[in-house]
C-alpha cells in the first residue's frame, strides 16, 4: 500500500495550523474591512487630486492661450469654501467642551491631595492653556456661524485660506471646467 | 603658351563637351567670382587623341558592348583596364603639353589632379565618387600617371554599371582632367544646399580637420551640422567643433545655388585666405529604395523583425508625410518614456521603436520582444500574443537578455510598475479636461502673426506628446492587467474560459468612454432630440444617400437647427482617427451613414452584459472547493472575490484610460489641424503651395520653415512624393512580420475551406452577408445586419459597427479598437482572420462565431452542416 501524503490540516497534532491560518485571514480581513471604511469617510484626499488635476489642466490651458496672445480669467481651482453653518455650530461646542474639559482637569488635578500633581501649578497652566487656545478656536468658530458667508473680507481669506473653510470641489465635467474659463485677448498684442 | 589639348579655367567660358562637366561648373564658378583655387583642364581633346594613337577603341568597344563582369571579377576588371591606359604609348607632342602645363603649378603648391567626364555632375546622376581624383601631387611624372587613371577610370567595372543602370549612353563618352593648385587647408568637407536626407529647408555641412579627401573616401567620421536655409541658425548632428566660418559658408553655398538655379553639392576647404571652392555640382536627386518609398520611409536592413500589427489603428493606411513627421516622433518618445519609467534599459537611438515601409507605420517587434524579456517576469511570447495575438512559431526567447535577479528583482520591477500606473488616471483626467480647455479657447487664428501661430500650434504639440505617452502608457498597463485577469479566471475555471470571461468583464463598463462609442452616444442624443419624432427628416436620413445635407435644409426650420446641432457636435470630435489628420467636418460621409443607421435600425441598441461580474462571482461561489477554501482560511471577506473584483476595475480603469487618452488625442488632433490649414492657407497665399491640399506632403519641418518664409521645396519633389505616396496606398497591406524590405503579401495559397479560423475577440454567433469592404468611404454601402470584412478598422469605422452584424478583420488582438468596440455593441467578431478580405467575396453567406473564433462559409459547408447551423 502506497505511504499517504501527510496532511498539514489532518495531521495537525498541535492543533495549531487551522487556528492559525484562520486567524490571519480574520484579521487581514478585518484590516481590509478598515481600510475601505478609511477610504470611503474621508474624501479629502480625492477631493484635493482633482483640484490637482483642475489646476494643472488650467495651467495647461493659459500656456497655451498665452501663446497665442490671450489670457486666461477663470477660478482658482485651489480653493476653499464655507463649510456648512452646522458644522460651525458644532466645532464651537467641541471645542468650547473640550477646553472647558481640560482647565477643569488642570484644577482637579492642581487639588487632588491623593494625586500625582497636587498643588503642581504646571497642571493649572497647561489646563488653562489649553482651554483659551481651544476657546479662541471656538469663538472664531463662533464668529463664522454667525456672520455665514456675509462679506467680511477677513473672514473670506480665513475660510478660502485654511482648514476653516473646506476643499471646494472643482468641476468634474470637462466640459464645465472649459466653460469656466473666460479667453481675454491681451493690450498691446 | 598656347596649348592645343589644354585651357585654364579662367572664367571666359568652356563648353563641357570639351571640358568636361567639373571643369565647366568650375569655370562658371570662377565667372561668377567664386573664390575657387586656380585651374587648368586638359581637353577631352586629349583623351580623344590619346585613346585613338594608342589604338585603345576596339578595346573600350569591346567593354561598352560587353557583358558586365560578375562581382568577384570586378576588381580584376579594373586592374585591366587600368593597365590598358597606362601602358598604352602617348604622343610626345600630347605627353610635352601635359608635363608643361603641369609644371606651370607644381613649384608653388602640390596639385590635385581630378576627373572631369563629360557624363558627370548631371542633375539625375550625379557620377559622384565614381571617377578618380589624386591630391597631393608633387611631380610632374605622378601627374602624368595621375591623368592617365584618370582616363581610365572613364570605364572602370562600377562606372559601367552605374552608367548601364542609369541609361547614360555611352557612344561618345570622354574624359578631361583638372588641374587645381592645392592650398593648405585647416578644414575641408561636403556642403549640400539643402539635405538630401533630411529636411528641403536645411544646409547639410560635413567638415573634417585638414583636407577633404578622407571624408570623401569616408576614412573619417566628419562633423555634422545643419543649417536652417532661412535663419542660418546651426544645429550640430553626431561629433560636433566649433567653427566660426559656417555661416559664410552657407552664404557662400546659397549663392552658388541661386547662380546655378538648382540645389547644389559644394566641396569646400577653409585655408589662409578664406574659403575656397574645389568643385560645385548639382545634388542628384535622392532616389528612393523602392517606388512607394516616398522619402519619409525607414531604411531597410538591420535583422530587426517588424510588425504593423497595434500601430495600424494609431497610424491607420498609407501615413501621409505630414502625418508620420508629427505622429512617429511623438510616437517613439512615448515608448521610450515608458520603457524607462518600468526600468527597461535604454533602447540605442540607432534602433528606432516605431518604423515605415511602404508608407505605413510599423513596430520593432525585436526591440519590443528584447525590452518585454528584459523585465523580470516578462517574456517576447507575451508581446507577439499582444501584438499578434499569438506567439510566433520560432524560439525566438533564447537570445533575448535575461532579467537579473531573483525575487527582489521581480518586487522592485512589480513596484515601478504599480508606481508607473498609479498615476495614469489622474494624468487622463488632467488630460481631458486640459483638452477641452484648449478645444474651448476657440481662437481666430487668421489674425496669428506667423510667429504666435507657430508658437500656438507648438504648445498644442506638447500637449499632445504628454497625451502619447500616456496612450502608450495605458495601453501596455491595460494589457498587462487584461492578460493577468485572463490568466487568474482561467486559473480557477479553465484557459478558455478565461480567454471569454476577461472579454465580457471588461466589455460593459467602457460603454461610454471608448473613443467610438462617446461619438455615437452623442449623435444619438442629437438623433433622439430632433430626428426621432420627426418622420420627414428620418426618411431624408434614409433616402439622402452619403450626402442627405440639401433634402434636410429643404425641411425649414427643423431641419437648419438639427444641422446647425450636428456640425457643433462634429466640429468638437476632432480628428478621425489619427492626430491632427482628416477631422469628420472634412468629411460628414461616416456622421451621415450613422445618422442614417439611426433611423434604419429598428430595434434599440444592444445593451452589453453589465452584470457578467455577479455572474461570475456566483459561479465561483456555487463550487464547494471555493467554499471549503474560504473558511480554512478564515476569509471574514472573500478575499478572492475581493482580488477579482480589484482586477477587473483594473482592467477596466486602464482600458478606459487607454481611450479617453485616445479620444482627448483626437480631439486635440482637431485644434492643430485648424493650425495647418490656416497654414496651407498662408502658403497657398504666398504662392508656396498651389494647393492647400498639398500640404500633406511636406514633413512638419518643412511647412514650418516655409511659414517662417523659406524658400519651397521643389515641385518635382513634391510630385515624387505624391506618386510615391499613390504607389505605396495600391500596394495593399504589410505582410504581420517581415524583415529588411517588405515583400507584398504572397496570396496565392488563399484558404478554400469553409471554415476560416481567428481570434474569438466579442462572443455571440451571427449569419449574414459579407460586405468586404477595403476603406471607410465604401461602408456607405453596408446594409443593416451585413457581416464587415476588412483588413483592420480604426476609430473612425465605428459609425459603421452600429450597421453590422458582426465584424470579420484581417488584423486586431484582444485589446484592439475593434474587439472593444465590438464588445460594447454586443457584435460577435473574429479577428486575425488570415487572407479574409482575399478569400470572402461580398454577399458570400457568413455564420461569424465570436465565441469560438470560427467563420464559416455557408456556400462551401456541407449541406447537413449547414441545416445543422441553421
Amino acid at each position: 500500500m502506497a505511504e499517504r501524503r501527510p496532511d498539514p490540516v489532518r495531521d495537525d497534532g498541535l492543533h495549531v495550523f487551522v487556528p492559525a491560518l484562520m486567524g490571519v485571514g480574520m484579521i487581514v480581513s478585518g484590516l481590509l474591512v478598515i481600510a475601505d471604511w478609511l477610504n470611503h469617510m474621508l474624501p479629502n484626499g480625492r477631493v484635493r487630486r482633482k483640484q490637482e488635476i483642475a489646476a494643472g489642466a488650467k495651467g495647461v490651458v493659459i500656456s497655451v492661450a498665452e501663446a497665442a496672445g490671450h489670457e486666461i480669467a477663470g477660478p482658482d481651482f485651489r480653493s476653499r469654501e464655507w463649510r456648512s453653518r452646522w458644522a460651525y455650530a458644532l466645532g464651537v461646542a467641541g471645542f468650547a467642551g473640550v477646553g472647558a474639559a481640560a482647565l477643569l482637569a488642570g484644577l482637579l488635578a492642581f487639588n487632588d491631595d491623593a494625586g500625582l500633581f497636587y498643588r503642581n501649578p504646571w497642571m493649572v497652566g497647561l489646563g488653562a492653556g489649553t482651554a483659551a487656545v481651544l476657546g479662541l478656536v471656538a469663538l472664531q468658530l463662533l464668529f463664522f456661524a454667525i456672520v455665514y458667508r456675509r462679506s467680511f473680507r477677513a473672514a473670506h481669506v480665513l475660510i478660502e485660506t485654511t482648514w476653516f473653510g473646506r476643499l471646494k470641489s472643482p468641476p468634474r465635467d470637462p466640459s464645465e471646467f472649459a466653460g469656466s474659463l473666460r479667453l481675454i485677448e491681451r493690450e498691446g498684442k | 603658351m598656347d596649348y592645343q589639348f589644354s585651357q585654364y579655367l579662367d572664367g571666359h567660358g568652356s563648353v563641357a563637351t570639351d571640358v568636361g562637366g567639373k571643369a565647366s561648373s568650375l569655370d562658371r564658378l570662377v565667372a561668377d567670382g567664386f573664390p575657387v583655387p586656380r585651374a587648368a583642364v586638359i581637353t577631352t581633346r586629349a583623351y580623344r587623341a590619346f585613346v585613338h594613337e594608342a589604338g585603345l577603341e576596339p578595346f573600350l568597344k569591346e567593354l561598352q558592348h560587353g557583358e558586365l563582369p560578375p562581382a568577384d571579377q570586378i576588381a580584376a576588371d579594373r586592374s585591366r583596364v587600368e593597365a590598358a591606359f597606362l601602358r598604352a604609348p602617348m604622343s610626345a607632342e600630347l605627353e610635352d603639353e601635359i608635363l608643361s602645363l603641369v609644371g606651370e603649378f607644381i613649384p608653388t603648391s602640390p596639385i590635385a589632379v581630378r576627373s572631369s567626364a563629360t557624363a558627370e555632375d548631371m542633375v539625375s546622376a550625379s557620377f559622384a565618387g565614381q571617377y578618380e581624383t589624386f591630391l597631393g601631387i608633387k611631380t610632374p611624372e605622378e601627374a602624368l600617371t595621375a591623368v592617365r587613371r584618370c582616363w581610365a577610370s572613364l570605364w572602370s567595372p562600377q562606372v559601367r554599371v552605374y552608367r548601364r543602370r542609369e541609361n547614360i549612353g555611352e557612344d561618345d563618352l570622354a574624359m578631361a582632367v583638372v588641374i587645381q593648385a592645392m592650398a593648405e587647408a585647416s578644414w575641408a568637407g561636403v556642403l549640400f544646399t539643402r539635405d538630401p536626407q533630411g529636411s528641403a529647408l536645411d544646409i547639410k555641412v560635413e567638415a573634417v580637420p585638414g583636407l577633404g579627401d578622407d571624408l570623401v573616401s569616408g576614412r573619417v567620421t566628419p562633423h555634422g551640422f545643419l543649417i536652417a536655409r532661412s535663419t542660418l541658425s546651426i544645429r550640430a548632428r553626431g561629433q560636433r567643433a566649433k567653427l566660426d566660418f559656417l555661416e559664410d559658408l552657407a552664404r557662400l553655398g546659397l549663392r552658388i545655388e541661386s547662380r546655378a538655379r538648382a540645389p547644389q553639392d559644394i566641396e569646400w576647404a577653409m585655408t589662409r585666405d578664406g574659403l575656397r571652392v574645389l568643385q560645385a555640382r548639382p545634388i542628384t536627386v535622392s532616389r528612393p529604395l523602392s517606388l512607394h518609398d516616398d522619402g519619409f520611409d525607414t531604411r531597410a536592413g538591420g535583422t530587426d523583425e517588424y510588425t504593423p500589427r497595434g500601430v495600424s489603428e494609431m497610424l491607420p493606411g498609407v501615413v501621409s508625410p505630414l502625418l508620420w513627421s508629427i505622429n512617429a516622433p511623438m510616437l517613439e518618445d512615448a515608448f521610450r518614456s515608458l520603457f524607462a519609467a518600468i526600468g527597461i534599459s535604454e533602447v540605442g537611438t540607432d534602433r528606432r521603436i516605431v518604423g515605415r515601409f511602404r508608407g505605413r507605420a510599423t513596430l520593432n517587434l525585436s526591440v519590443l520582444r528584447e525590452a518585454a524579456a528584459s523585465l523580470p517576469g516578462g517574456s517576447g511570447e507575451e508581446v507577439e500574443r499582444q501584438y499578434l495575438g499569438h506567439p510566433l512559431e520560432h524560439d525566438h526567447d533564447h537570445h533575448l537578455p535575461k532579467p537579473q535577479g531573483g525575487v527582489i528583482a521581480r518586487v522592485a520591477a512589480a513596484f515601478r510598475n504599480w508606481r508607473a500606473n498609479r498615476m495614469l488616471s489622474d494624468e487622463v483626467e488632467l488630460i481631458k479636461h486640459a483638452v477641452h480647455g484648449v478645444v474651448h479657447l476657440d481662437i481666430d487664428l487668421r489674425r496669428l502673426p506667423a510667429q504666435r501661430l507657430l508658437r500656438y500650434r507648438s504648445r498644442i504639440r506638447d500637449l499632445a506628446w504628454r497625451i502619447y505617452a500616456t496612450e502608450v502608457a495605458s495601453s501596455s498597463a491595460a494589457a498587462a492587467s487584461y492578460r493577468a485577469l485572463e490568466v487568474q479566471v482561467g486559473r480557477w475555471l479553465g484557459d478558455e474560459e478565461g480567454v471569454q470571461w476577461a472579454q465580457r468583464l471588461t466589455a460593459g463598463a467602457l460603454a461610454d468612454t471608448s473613443v467610438g462609442a462617446g461619438r455615437v452616444n452623442r449623435l444619438r442624443d442629437i438623433y433622439e432630440r430632433h430626428v426621432a419624432n420627426t418622420p420627414a427628416l428620418q426618411a431624408s436620413l434614409v433616402q439622402g444617400g452619403p450626402q442627405p445635407r440639401d433634402r434636410i435644409e429643404a425641411l425649414g426650420d427643423r431641419g437648419i437647427s438639427f444641422l446647425d446641432d450636428v456640425d457643433h457636435c462634429v466640429r468638437a470630435f476632432g480628428a478621425q482617427a489619427v492626430y491632427a489628420g482628416r477631422t469628420w467636418n472634412e468629411d460628414l460621409v461616416g456622421v451621415w451613414s450613422q445618422l442614417s443607421a439611426f433611423a434604419r435600425t429598428t430595434e434599440p441598441p444592444r445593451e452589453p452584459d453589465e452584470d457578467s461580474l455577479s455572474e461570475l462571482i456566483g459561479i465561483l461561489k456555487r463550487s464547494p472547493r471555493w467554499r471549503f477554501k474560504r473558511i480554512i482560511t478564515g476569509q471574514l471577506l472573500d478575499m478572492r472575490i475581493r482580488m477579482l473584483r480589484s482586477m477587473v476595475e483594473e482592467a477596466t480603469l486602464f482600458l478606459r484610460c487607454r481611450e479617453e487618452a485616445k479620444a482627448s488625442l483626437l480631439v486635440l488632433g482637431g485644434a492643430e489641424r485648424r493650425v495647418i490649414f490656416e497654414m496651407a492657407d498662408r502658403l497657398v497665399a504666398s504662392g508656396h503651395l498651389s494647393l492647400s491640399s498639398d500640404v500633406e506632403f511636406f514633413s512638419d519641418g518643412e511647412l514650418e520653415q516655409m511659414v517662417r518664409g523659406a524658400e519651397p521645396v521643389f515641385s518635382q519633389e513634391l510630385e515624387r512624393r505624391r506618386r510615391a505616396f499613390n504607389r505605396a496606398r495600391d500596394a495593399g497591406p504589410l505582410p504581420e512580420v517581415f524583415q529588411g524590405d517588405p515583400e507584398a503579401i504572397d496570396h496565392a495559397d488563399l484558404p478554400t475551406g469553409p471554415v476560416m479560423q481567428g481570434w474569438a475577440a466579442s462572443p455571440g454567433v451571427v449569419r449574414g452577408r459579407a460586405r468586404v469592404l477595403e476603406s471607410l468611404e465604401a461602408g456607405t454601402e453596408l446594409e443593416p445586419g451585413e457581416i464587415i470584412v476588412a483588413h483592420s478598422t480604426d476609430p473612425s469605422w465605428t459609425p459603421l459597427f452600429l450597421v453590422a452584424g458582426g465584424i470579420v478583420l484581417e488584423e486586431g488582438g484582444p485589446l484592439s479598437h475593434a474587439a472593444i468596440v465590438a464588445r460594447e455593441f454586443g457584435l460577435p467578431a473574429v479577428l486575425n482572420v488570415a487572407d479574409a478580405v482575399q478569400a470572402i467575396g461580398t454577399g458570400e453567406d457568413l455564420i461569424v462565431d465570436g465565441t469560438t473564433g470560427e467563420v464559416r462559409r455557408v456556400a462551401l459547408a456541407d449541406p447537413g452542416e449547414e441545416e445543422d447551423d441553421g
